[in-house]
């Protein structure tokens, strides 16, 4: 799996990611060796569907707390998160410190500090619209290297 | 998967494992040969599993893979037994099409559709996270939207009383409770209505290049060389986080009322159910919201044909044919094996088709049929049709909603890498702006199926008549 370029997110597993296709949508292949990773991955994944290469200065930061009952869950809230953060408040999560996976009952609960760019300026848009992450064939796969899934994004 | 020729223009896929009805698929035999390897017919499979399903799950001839339920799904649920399920009706609640006609000819327009297109440009707010800055509605304004769509829009100034006789149920859904809607739609919505957006939505300018039916044609104002508008938009922002919000909380709820789900996008809760209420009554806020958004897009195309004609949109004689969901669940009469029965259905990438004579069809249609509406890619032609009566006997009013798609985004990108999209369908005589470069490529025109193909089986199938041919002129891609 080719690596997503760094945009610096913290901690020693950064996770991987790949697009792929789902017919008119995207697919997002990711790969890491932890649950931080992953969600690591998703977000510099999101970061390029949304702005490519581009940097972005950070204009502030949120603290995210969430909680799901498994893995894939969280993926899928975590994603939806930073999708509305766009959508509603012109807001890119371009990177995330301090990212944290514990169990919590049941399930997980994630912990972060998002830092975000301000996407309404002129020339800083994004590059797509994103409706919504799904739970599509999603499965958080085990396997001797780490953790892999396939996030299918609607577009 | 197991899939039996049932005649020339339906496939059998027979009850197999946890499924309770039959899926029937509407094709021929070219269209199910590109279906074969492609996991949609899964997902029909998967669909006849939920409970309450009654009839069969069915395929329009536009199927192709979607979540939970493939794009040009149908299914009918008992009122009693059976479900709702978000993953039926979609993402882009009401997405759906309008169809606008004119007083202008193909001549009238000669030499000035880039003008045309640009002065719609300009006015049609789109493209990537469009939002308008002059119109964030105050939460008691989007309650009022939720609960009275296309009319609230038109109260606002945005169109004239006679557009809403020519949308589906006048434009408004009953039901809608503004409690049922998360903060975060709100949200979302706020700024948002008025908008295109980007992906696969559009304005189309057209023009009438072949009638079929000449009485129906001249009913709906669609004579030979008419120029006409479509507009394909849905519930923006808000309607994706009111499904992304039911999807979440319906995530239990299949467990609590021990329903086995085959797929995690099939998530649903029992139609009587206070889940199940809640879901339908923000589903209908969302809907009512898409159909006020395609009213105001209808008011800024009329003030960017002002604009690029110098005359009053009135005296252009702009008016609307008809407006149509293609991603709704409703409750409806249907016949079911003999005898009449209130159902859910669920038509997702599926547009209604009612036909003459039915009371749901606008009065001024009521003897032709409901007008169905189906755009093909936008360098070929799309297709006005009306209701047939096999559309209530095969598919509970239902008919196909478009081209369906035949390419990935990312193998359209492959396909049409180093080639000059725009300059390629200005040699096929249309004009097209797109507010980003990248969605021109991956919207070419053979990333989807020939419509001709849908519409040959859709007409043999008995589900609609064509009426006219639509070709394209110019196209303004969000």
């Amino acid at each position: 799996m080719r690596v997503g370029r760094s945009i610096g997110t913290e901690g020693p597993d950064r996770g991987a990611y790949r697009m792929g296709s789902h017919t008119a949508d995207l697919a997002v292949r990711l790969a890491a060796a932890s649950p931080e990773g992953l969600l690591a991955a998703l977000l510099r994944a999101l970061r390029c569907i949304y702005v490519g290469r581009r940097r972005l200065p950070v204009c502030c930061r949120r603290t995210l707390t969430m909680a799901a009952p498994d893995l894939e869950s969280l993926l899928v809230r975590f994603a939806n998160e930073i999708i509305f953060d766009v959508d509603a408040r012109q807001r890119l999560a371009v990177d995330a410190t301090g990212l944290s996976v514990r169990s919590v009952g049941a399930g997980l609960g994630l912990r972060c500090c998002l830092l975000l760019a301000d996407v309404s300026a002129p020339g800083a848009g994004t590059e797509r619209e994103v409706k919504a992450a799904t739970h599509h064939r999603l499965a958080v796969r085990r396997g001797r290297t780490g953790l892999a899934a396939t996030m299918v994004l609607d577009i | 998967m197991q899939i039996e020729r049932l005649d020339d223009c339906s496939y059998r896929i027979p009850k197999h494992g946890r499924m309770r009805v039959d899926g029937i698929v509407l094709a021929d035999g070219r269209l199910v040969e590109g279906l074969r390897s492609d996991p949609c017919l899964d997902q029909v499979a998967a669909v006849a599993c939920l409970p309450g399903i009654v009839g069969a799950s069915l395929a329009m001839p536009d199927i192709h893979w979607g979540y939970g339920f493939p794009i040009g799904g149908v299914a009918a649920f008992d009122m009693d037994e059976g479900v709702v399920s978000p993953g039926g009706v979609g993402y882009d609640i009401n997405c759906g099409v309008r169809l606008l006609s004119s007083k202008l000819t193909r001549e009238d327009v000669e030499g000035r559709i880039p003008d045309l297109v640009d002065a719609l440009f300009a006015s049609v707010p789109s493209g990537v996270g469009s939002h308008r800055r002059d119109l964030t509605l105050s939460p008691q304004q989007l309650k009022t939207v939720c609960e009275k769509g296309a009319e609230w829009a038109v109260a606002a100034g945005y169109g004239v009383q006679s557009d809403l006789g020519a949308v589906e149920d006048r434009g408004v859904i009953g039901g809608a409770e503004f409690a049922a809607v998360s903060a975060r739609a709100c949200e979302r919505g706020r700024s948002q209505l008025g908008t295109l957006g980007s992906g696969n939505h559009f304005v189309e300018v057209g023009v009438v290049d072949e009638v079929y039916r000449p009485a129906a044609a001249e009913r709906m104002g669609l004579a030979p060389a008419t120029v006409v508008f479509g507009i394909h938009t849905g519930s923006r922002g808000f309607g994706y986080q009111v499904c992304s919000d039911s999807l979440e909380g319906l995530g239990r709820v299949a467990t609590k009322y021990g329903i086995a789900l085959p797929d995690a996008q099939l998530v649903c809760a029992p139609l009587r159910s206070p889940e199940g209420r809640r879901y339908l009554a923000a589903m209908a806020c969302a809907a009512n919201y898409a159909f006020a958004n395609r009213q105001m897009i209808t008011h800024f195309v009329r003030e960017g044909l002002e604009t690029a004609f110098g005359a009053p949109a009135s005296d252009l004689g702009v008016r609307v044919v008809y407006d149509v969901a293609h991603n709704i669940a409703k409750v409806e009469t249907h016949e079911v094996d003999g005898r009449s029965r209130r159902v859910c259905v669920h038509r997702k990438g599926a547009t209604r088709s009612l036909p003459a004579g039915h009371p749901l069809v606008p009065e001024q249609y009521r003897d032709i049929g409901q007008p169905v509406l189906i755009p093909g890619d936008m360098g070929r032609y799309s297709y006005v049709a009306v209701g047939s009566r096999g559309a209530l006997a095969r598919t509970f009013g239902s008919c196909a909603h478009g081209a369906g798609r035949l390419l990935s985004r990312k193998a359209a990108l492959k396909a049409t890498a180093g080639r000059k999209v725009r300059e390629e369908l200005a040699h096929r005589g249309v004009y097209v702006r797109a507010a980003g470069a990248q969605t021109l490529r991956e919207e070419f025109p053979e990333a989807y199926k020939d419509v001709a193909d849908v519409m040959r089986v859709v007409e043999k199938a008995g589900l609609a008549m064509p009426v006219v041919r639509i070709s394209p002129l110019g196209v303004l891609k969000g």
